[in-house]
């Protein structure tokens, strides 16, 4: 079995990369984590958890040592983004590591790309979302040092990747709770879903064929699905239709394809505004759920980007699906997970998570 | 006094506390104890009369009458044995040791010694614990009948080491972390339990996310959910005849809040205890009565005893433990999960 060092396993495509991984007995996996609190999730498996700043270059070949190949799941501000990618590249060549799997995301082409986008598409690092940006020229980055460099890369670009502890899903729950979920335009932009199951399968191919290297893959499930039917099942397990909660007007765009920013700040407070029998349901779900905590040691308080809103209006304007055809014939991933099953098990986990799932959810459980 | 052990909650909670103390004369830190130069040279920022000991012994030529112990778990028992059988008190941190064994030998230890043997189990000086206890003992609200306990958030301490992560160095998870706080009100509130069932999701390691079902005299019946991986409600209720208490645990600023709702009526009073005294206040006032009891002047609040009860159901509910059902698996997953965690023979209740 293949020893896999995995940097940023802390975080939920992390946490189910090394539960997958391990449980599924596809690689001998070595987490890697900033600082020991991140291991809290990790520790529920007897691994070889190692502690490296990814901007460490030595810190990160000493964890690398005896690793077969590394999956770069690093997150955090533009800065981190951009500044990890020679360490991670230049430790793994001084551990001997055949290959990276590097994350990056499809946002590279923007949260509302124009038809026809494919991983043959033009990067450019001007997008009003400054993360696309960071995430643009970190790919870049990695490119020009695997055309000097020994170790070979693979590039993904997944999507909307939703699942367990995913922003994606525990955030819409989160934002029902709060009162403050909302739709742009019915929410009938087409969501570029893929369940991280089957990112982790895409990861776990992008690590094994040889043909991959130096090659770029977007990742994306087979079904056309919108953000109404990504969020739909969730705001049922809650008691609400999806078409009952407020609905922003699509905003205006520019020539040049971004949107202002005007008209993007939800109504608040939109509990307000909801229909009666929805804010009945969200007011009990409150009584029972605590506000947001108070700033302590043992939660951080959460950032809010500040573009969230203009980002969430672009996602819900999108009309085009990537293509994963390409991820399809060369990685040959086949998605395990059907879109109706990624749902259950998100529901699944809201439930396990404490949310107040209704008894009708189908939560599978 | 003398401090062992100088990471996370040396550095977050005892700094802030002591200097506290110092500047009111009631304590004065004089030795400081670690492995770790870093953690050591850390806290000496803050006091920097403060003597680094090479070995915990040399605290008594030092003249400490109380050691806190804040070492990693599994040091707990042998750090406080030693430093009571020198004639020092002892504030132990939570849990007081990763079994029950281990803490009716210290406790054993203290009794020798004739020295008080304090636990970490600051939140009883919580004016709004205090104010539940006080309401379950007199029947302010009838007698007690079911409890509801979640607290927990992604994982965010400032963990100096992986200590914390380790079953040999910390004894278990988040139950024994976290969940050792939350039983010890109940055992304080309402005496021992019976475990009726206990599941968590350690798969090899140590449980991040668990659920604690116990029953107390009366039929007082409740369960504990605990997580360090995903915010929970951090909600708890206490529900009796004529009503609930309920109070926040993240509002960690206020220890003096708690919510009254009245059975049968519309009424529920939002308020804050005539004693206000946020959390650090609390912390402030249990070195304060361990300070005051190894001068033999109070009684302690949370004496060694008290923990070993704490630690009894811990003991039994990683004995009987079940894996959570975790509906995100995949089939192939879920036997792997059944491999690794086989059904226990009797498991479901244990009872004492």
């Amino acid at each position: 079995m293949d020893r896999v060092a995995v940097v940023g396993a802390g975080g939920f495509i992390g946490t189910r990369l090394i539960e997958m991984f391990h449980l599924g007995k596809i690689a001998d996996v070595r987490p890697i984590v900033r600082s020991a609190g991140g291991l809290a999730s990790l520790a529920r498996f007897a691994l070889d958890c190692r502690i490296a700043d990814a901007r460490d270059r030595e810190a990160l070949a000493a964890a690398f040592k005896g690793c077969d190949s590394v999956v770069d799941l690093v997150k955090g501000d533009d800065a981190t983004i951009e500044a990890t990618v020679d360490p991670i590249y230049r430790a793994a060549e001084a551990a001997g590591v055949r290959r990276i799997v590097y994350l990056s995301t499809a946002s590279v082409h923007g949260q509302a790309p124009p038809p026809g986008t494919d991983e043959t598409s033009p990067l450019s690092d001007r997008h009003p979302i400054s993360y696309n940006n960071a995430k643009v020229r970190a790919e870049l980055r990695f490119r020009r040092l695997r055309s000097g460099g020994e170790v070979e890369l693979v590039t993904l670009r997944p999507a909307i990747v939703y699942g367990p502890r995913s922003y994606w899903t525990d955030g819409f729950a989160d934002a029902l709770l709060r009162g403050d979920a909302y739709l742009v335009d019915g929410g009938r932009g087409i969501c570029n879903a893929i369940y991280v199951d089957n990112l982790v399968a895409a990861i776990r191919a992008a690590l094994l064929e040889p043909k991959a290297d130096g090659d770029v893959f977007l990742l994306v499930d087979d079904e056309i699905v919108t953000w109404a039917d990504l969020w739909g099942p969730i705001a049922r397990a809650f008691g609400v239709e999806i078409t009952e909660l407020p609905n922003l007007p699509p905003p205006a765009r520019r020539r040049r394809g971004g949107v202002f920013a005007r008209s993007l700040r939800p109504p608040r407070p939109l509990i307000r505004v909801m229909p009666a029998r929805l804010k009945r349901g969200i007011k009990g779900f409150i009584a029972g759920w605590n506000a947001p905590p108070e700033p302590s040691a043992w939660e951080r308080p959460r950032k809010q980007s500040p573009t969230a809103g203009e980002e969430i209006a672009l996602l819900h304007t999108c009309n085009y699906k990537f293509p994963n055809q390409k991820a399809r014939r060369v990685l040959g991933a086949a998605q395990d997970v059907s879109f109706e099953e990624g749902c259950r098990r998100s529901i699944g986990w809201l439930s396990f998570a404490g949310y107040p799932i209704s008894a009708e959810a189908p939560s599978g459980l | 006094m003398a401090l062992i052990g100088c990471g996370a909650v040396s550095q977050t909670y005892y700094a802030p506390a002591l200097r506290e103390l110092q500047r009111e004369n009631v304590v004065r830190l004089v030795a400081l104890y670690d492995v770790r130069r870093e953690a050591v040279e850390a806290m000496r920022a803050h006091f920097p009369d403060a003597s680094v000991v090479p070995e915990i012994e040399e605290c008594a030529q030092l003249g400490v009458e109380l050691a806190v112990v804040a070492s990693p778990n599994r040091h707990h028992a042998d750090h406080a044995t030693r430093l009571l059988s020198l004639g020092m008190a002892v504030l132990c941190e939570k849990p007081l040791a990763t079994s029950v064994a281990q803490a009716e030998a210290m406790v054993a230890a203290a009794a020798r010694a004739g020295r008080p043997l304090v636990v970490g189990h600051f939140r009883r000086f919580f004016p709004a614990m205090q104010a539940v206890h006080s309401m379950i003992e007199q029947g302010t609200l009838g007698r007690a009948l079911a409890f509801d306990f979640s607290e927990g958030g992604r994982f965010a301490w400032p963990a100096a080491s992986a200590a914390l992560f380790s079953r040999a160095d910390a004894g278990g998870g988040v139950l024994i972390d976290l969940g050792t706080h939350l039983i010890d009100l109940l055992v304080w509130w309402f005496g021992e339990p019976t475990v009726l069932d206990y599941e968590d999701d350690a798969l090899g390691g140590i449980e991040a996310n668990c659920r604690l079902t116990l029953q107390f005299a009366g039929e007082i019946r409740g369960c504990i959910r605990l997580s360090r991986d995903h915010p929970l409600p951090n909600r708890c209720v206490v529900r009796c005849e004529r009503g609930s208490m309920q109070w926040n645990v993240w509002d960690k600023t206020r220890a003096d809040e708690l919510q009254l709702v009245l059975a049968g009526g519309k009424v529920t009073v939002d308020g804050v205890l005539r004693e206000a005294r946020n959390m650090e206040r609390s912390f402030i006032a249990q070195i304060r009565n361990a300070a005051q009891a190894a001068r033999g002047l109070e009684q302690p609040t949370v004496p060694g005893e008290a923990a070993i009860a704490t630690l009894r159901v811990v003991e039994r509910a990683y004995r009987v433990a079940r894996p959570m059902p975790m509906a995100w698996l995949s089939e192939r997953e879920r036997a792997e999960v059944a491999r690794l965690r086989p059904p226990l023979l009797g498991a479901g209740t244990w009872t004492a």
